[in-house]
């Protein structure tokens, strides 16, 4: 089994009473709540942070794209990256992004060239994930949602052709247009960087993802552990759809964890941040997450009939821990939890997410410290 | 009568219905599953022979293939035009169908007598946005549709039927396809509206969340003949909040053209 420390950098200084009062900390919350003197501060903090995960021992470390929300400091991944690499020169461990949102850009081009930057400025330790963005990424992009499947899949196919192209070629396509895909650099990996798709586990995205032709490798995001081990069954079944057996390296699990060194120590230290990170920072309402066209009509009444948004009602750690949204205890609580799920999947991919919510610095370098020092060795070799 | 006609192999439905020989209205239904056009376009009938069709994408027409963007809502409704073979039609839209009737006219106006354009969608005035139904919620998306909230509340619980889901998820699912950005607005229509050589009228509510009344001033700029008749206390949807008005507003429009 394979560990990556995630990152969201959320704006944790904010002042939850006054942004209560708006529907949303996505899209409609103003800026003026962003104190640059505290956000500077936190930038330092939080690639710190994921720099110390990997000198623990982490195999990689991982930062993702949002756009207009206190929950994400990165609207421009790829510069905490870059940063990143620079701070790891030298180490084994991997720098992934997981992920670019492909469909609100308008040149998928800058993408390739971008990542294949990285790429090569890394040695080869990049890692590309892919993925739509969330529904928030639209009503902030003006990205017409309906078209989000369309555009992902146009784009992706510019990408992956300009990485392996060594000719320049042109694309015609509904979406997207160019005359002249010519990407320099290439990128150092053969034949380009490792793709993951994180998803919440759609269907079309399972089926796309298991395709042989890709074989990505599919992180679990934001989901129980039933959901998890649900979707992971649906792509291995998929796989064998297609004719081949998937392996573990394709099944990953992202998830808020956090190691102390009892339950009771874990759970007290933790409770207040998780909530804050389902109750505050993912505070969304049906109509920001999914805007008309994000998913199907028969998905969306779906979803309809069973949630209102995510952090619409308020949820304790207790009720987080029970659904398996987050993973918190002592070091044997987190490994049995992962090992238990793994038996059921075989997924290798592991990627706690090291910090959420409020958690102050102290306590993510001390719970990563205790997950790489004493649940590691416990679960490695699953 | 109940009608049908396949556009490039999607199927548009339509129903005609009204005063036999009386002529022709075409009514642009507003984007909105809610059940009340009925007694407008019901008191036009009595004056009128009213072809009234659910848009493509929209209500039990087909969601077509090829339904990019307003171009190809405007030239379905021109090869309709053709296949139904009238001339005179006086056009009443309303919001997005008061959008639709204007990008039909600005392409080709000869079939065409007149337009009422009730709070179209369409073009933009400097400064002004419209209201961000697609960030709302389904009851917000109620209320800022009308001035009077006693109006308003007669729609609230209707809406929570899962057919009237079904519908409403499917008009809001065309909207956006025809709407999300430019939102609610086509730069070239505005560009160009002086090529609607057919008289115009604007009817507006003077308490429009959705498209703010200042929006008349950019029809007006490029339809300096265009006739505005503002109504006061009233919402987004002038033919429901106010109908027996709005529509004594048309049919005396419709009657001045002389057509």
């Amino acid at each position: 089994m394979n560990f990556h420390a995630f990152h969201l950098m959320p704006y944790r200084h904010l002042d939850f009473d006054e942004a209560n009062k708006y529907p949303s900390y996505w899209v409609v919350l103003p800026n003026k709540f962003y104190d640059p003197k505290k956000g500077s501060k936190l930038y330092q903090e939080y690639i710190d942070q994921l720099v110390f995960a990997a000198k623990c021992g982490f195999d990689g470390i991982c930062v993702n794209e949002h756009h207009q929300a206190a929950y994400s400091m990165m609207p421009a991944p790829n510069l905490i990256a870059m940063s990143l690499i620079e701070r790891t020169r030298g180490m084994k461990n991997t720098i992934a992004v997981l992920g670019r949102a492909l469909p609100i850009v308008n040149n998928p081009v800058t993408i390739a060239e971008e990542f294949a930057m990285l790429d090569n400025l890394s040695d080869g330790r990049l890692i590309a994930g892919f993925v739509r963005g969330i529904g928030c990424e639209y009503h902030s992009s003006t990205i017409n949602p309906i078209y989000s499947h369309d555009r992902f899949h146009e784009a992706h196919d510019i990408i992956t052709r300009a990485w392996t192209s060594t000719e320049p070629f042109n694309y015609e396509g509904e979406h997207y247009n160019f005359n002249y895909v010519n990407c320099w650099p290439r990128p150092m990996q053969e034949p380009h960087p490792r793709i993951w798709i994180p998803t919440q586990g759609s269907t079309e995205t399972v089926d796309w993802a298991a395709d042989p032709k890709r074989k990505y490798p599919m992180i679990m995001a934001f989901s129980p552990a039933d959901a998890v081990v649900r979707f992971h069954e649906v792509y291995k079944q998929r796989a064998r759809d297609f004719g081949y057996e998937a392996t573990g390296d394709q099944l990953g699990w992202s998830t808020p964890l956090y190691v102390g060194e009892t339950d009771e120590i874990a759970r007290r230290e933790a409770a207040p941040h998780i909530e804050s990170l389902f109750n505050n920072f993912f505070h969304i309402p049906f109509e920001f997450l999914f805007p008309p066209g994000y998913t199907g009509i028969e998905s969306l009444q779906r979803m309809m009939s069973f949630r209102k948004g995510i952090g619409t009602s308020k949820l304790l750690l207790e009720d987080l821990f029970n659904r398996g949204n987050c993973i918190v205890g002592s070091p044997e609580t987190v490994a049995n939890k992962i090992a238990e799920v793994q038996s059921k999947t075989g997924f290798k991919i592991m990627i706690p997410m090291i910090q959420f919510g409020t958690l102050p610095d102290e306590l993510v370098k001390k719970s990563t410290q205790l997950f790489a020092e004493e649940v590691i060795p416990k679960i490695r070799h699953l | 009568m109940d009608g049908t006609f396949v556009c490039m192999g999607a199927t548009m439905r339509y129903r005609r219905f009204g005063k036999s020989g009386g002529k022709p209205l075409l009514y642009l239904r507003s984007e909105e599953s809610l059940p009340a056009d009925a007694g407008f376009v019901d008191g036009l009938a009595r004056d009128y022979e009213v072809i009234f069709p659910d848009h493509p994408g929209f209500g039990a027409s087909d969601n077509p293939e090829w339904l990019r963007g307003m171009t190809d809502t405007a030239y379905c409704y021109l090869d309709f035009l053709d296949h139904l073979g009238l001339n005179g039609i006086h056009i009443v839209g309303a919001s997005m169908g008061g959008w639709i009737g204007a990008e039909i006219a600005v392409r080709d106006s000869a079939r065409i007598a007149s337009l009422s354009l009730i709070a179209p969608y369409g073009v933009r005035e400097n400064g002004q946005t419209y209201g961000d139904v697609f960030l709302w919620t389904p009851e917000q998306n109620i209320v800022n549709r009308f001035a009077d909230r006693q109006f308003a509340d007669k729609f609230l619980g209707e809406e929570q039927t899962s057919r009237v889901t079904t519908e409403l998820l499917k008009d809001r699912y065309a909207t956006a396809r025809l709407g999300w950005a430019p939102r609610f607005h086509n730069p070239e229509l505005q560009r160009w509206l002086h090529r609607i050589n057919k008289p115009v009228q604007l009817v507006w509510g003077d308490d429009d969340k959705i498209a703010p009344p200042a929006m008349a001033r950019a029809w007006q700029a490029g339809l300096p003949k265009s006739k505005l008749i503002t109504i006061p206390n009233c919402g987004h949807l002038p033919h429901m909040e106010r109908a027996e008005e709005t529509r004594a507003a048309v049919t005396k429009f419709i009657e001045e053209t002389g057509a």
